[in-house]
């Protein structure tokens, strides 16, 4: 059976700096992974180059058993920190972009981006534009925009870090209520640990720079989950305490 | 109340300031004629038969319309470009900024002298005084709507798989858009103010600010005034349609 993402050794090197050192992971068609590791570590780096952003120095990328040269998947979206709507564009026309840049017909493109603005709750807003509406309505388009493209994985570097706590946690609920209906395969990356374990069913944990996957923790709590749960209080703690010591090396790391 | 209201009120005080003081003596009326005066000599101004303006003031409306368009044409040819050029190689436009700025920040009036003599004192010198004028504002606009392109956008068009000419369509285009229109905004603004201030110094052949010099010189102050402002109306009429247009445009989403 292929993995939805298969990396193999991948080890990113800028000059004198070495991000990622011998980054080994697979992930399952249709699973839920989350990534944390101390702020630094390198996590945007390696999703960056999982979306063909970046080149790795060296390793392996394999997306559905396929290995991947620096070529952009299409299989592959990438939903970004900032929600990164283009300001001129209403929301409809944000969605429709993925499919305008493949050369979709008009009339496809409005349908298939009206069905993923009402899977993200957007109805009604489509000609609105960015600076219309609220932080968390934007990632909303974000979202919304990364599956019209119609990947089969998303990558999702810390979307929802800007917004406040409770915008925080229903947006979370809405993604997971998102992934269960569409089966999308998807890798998040956080450094709120709540988050992590809340939403993950695996919870990856990177080390200090140079990164590489210290230990992947299994959620195996059912869902919906409590926050207040006692499993994953537990686990919570466990990774905290992981996390605490990888940043104190990460400190150590940076003093010359 | 209509929000057009209290500027309308103020602007009709202006003019009946205008009508009343010089009438009551209150103004000398050598020096400012009332309005009225001013508006009944238009009839006049515009016939062949003028006594005051040798030829006719049509003569010096079409000439100025003439340098200007000619000014603003060549302007934009050169600006626009270069502009691109400059904006998209990100190497050019670090070397030859500098150099931008440090010639767009001398006071242009200190190049009038030489422009005289080297075009001479018919249209032409004043064709280069409204380039002169006119270009800067336009290629700095659009260098700088280059520089406000933010990366990220470049990002999420790649990571769609986006080839160079989307982006230059989808991303460029749009980006720089608003920038793009406020420079040609104020690059006729720039071409007005150097064909106009050039007529006034020195011209051979006329033109509005010609007509508005000799005026003074001659004390027919009521055709002065006429002349400054049909001057004025023509000016403002044009800027007021770019701002319309660029209002239509742009201010669904740069409105903050």
């Amino acid at each position: 059976m292929s993995y939805a993402i298969e990396l193999v050794n991948i080890t990113k090197q800028y000059n004198s700096l070495q991000v990622l050192r011998n980054v080994s992971l697979k992930v399952e068609k249709g699973d839920f992974i989350t990534i944390i590791g101390p702020s630094g570590c390198g996590k945007t780096t390696l999703l960056n180059i999982i979306g063909g952003l970046i080149k790795p120095s060296s390793g392996e990328i394999k997306i559905f058993g396929e290995s991947m040269k620096s070529v952009m998947s299409d299989k592959i979206a990438i939903v970004f920190q900032d929600p990164a709507l283009f300001p001129w564009r209403n929301v409809i026309s944000n969605v429709e972009f993925p499919l305008e840049i493949k050369g979709l017909k008009k009339s496809e493109r409005r349908s298939i981006a009206k069905k993923y603005i009402e899977l993200v709750g957007l109805t009604g807003f489509e000609n609105y534009y960015p600076n219309q509406l609220s932080g968390g309505m934007q990632h909303r388009v974000s979202i919304a925009r990364a599956l019209a493209s119609g990947a089969e994985i998303l990558l999702m570097d810390e979307p929802f870090v800007a917004l406040d706590e409770q915008s925080r946690f229903a947006l979370g609920q809405e993604l997971l209520k998102i992934w269960e209906n569409t089966g999308k395969t998807i890798l998040f990356i956080t450094h709120n640990i709540s988050e992590a374990v809340i939403l993950g069913n695996k919870v990856v944990l990177m080390s200090a720079r140079p990164s590489t996957v210290k230990e992947i923790v299994n959620v195996n709590v059912p869902r919906p989950r409590d926050p207040e749960d006692a499993r994953i209080a537990e686990i919570r703690k466990y990774l905290w305490n992981n996390i605490k010591e990888e940043s104190q090396k990460q400190l150590v790391s940076v003093v010359p | 109340m209509n929000k057009y209201l209290p500027p309308l009120i103020f602007i009709a005080l202006f003019l009946f300031l205008w009508q009343l003081l010089p009438s009551f003596g209150v103004v000398n009326k050598q020096v400012i004629p009332p309005l009225l005066d001013v508006i009944n000599s238009f009839p006049e101004l515009f016939s062949y038969n003028n006594t005051y303006i040798p030829g006719g003031f049509n003569h010096h409306l079409y000439l100025t319309l003439f340098e200007v368009a000619v000014s603003y044409i060549i302007s934009i040819a050169v600006a626009l470009p270069l502009g691109f050029i400059l904006g998209y190689y990100t190497i050019l436009r670090d070397s030859f900024e500098p150099l931008i700025y440090i010639l767009y920040s001398i006071p242009s009036p200190l190049l009038y002298p030489a422009i005289y003599l080297i075009f001479g004192l018919g249209y032409p010198s004043k064709i280069a005084l409204g380039i002169l004028l006119g270009l800067f504002p336009l290629l700095i606009n659009v260098i700088a709507g280059f520089r406000n392109l933010e990366q990220i956008y470049f990002s999420v068009a790649l990571s769609y798989g986006a080839n160079e000419k989307q982006i230059f369509t989808k991303i460029i285009l749009p980006g720089i858009m608003p920038s793009l229109m406020s420079g040609l905004r104020l690059s006729l603004s720039g071409v007005f103010i150097g064909v106009i201030v050039g007529q006034i110094l020195a011209s051979s052949d006329g033109g509005l600010g010609w007509v508005i010099s000799f005026t003074a010189e001659n004390f027919a102050v009521t055709q002065m005034f006429a002349a400054i402002l049909i001057t004025m109306l023509l000016v403002y009429l044009l800027l007021q349609t770019f701002e319309i247009i660029e209002r239509k445009i742009f201010y669904r989403y740069l409105r903050r």
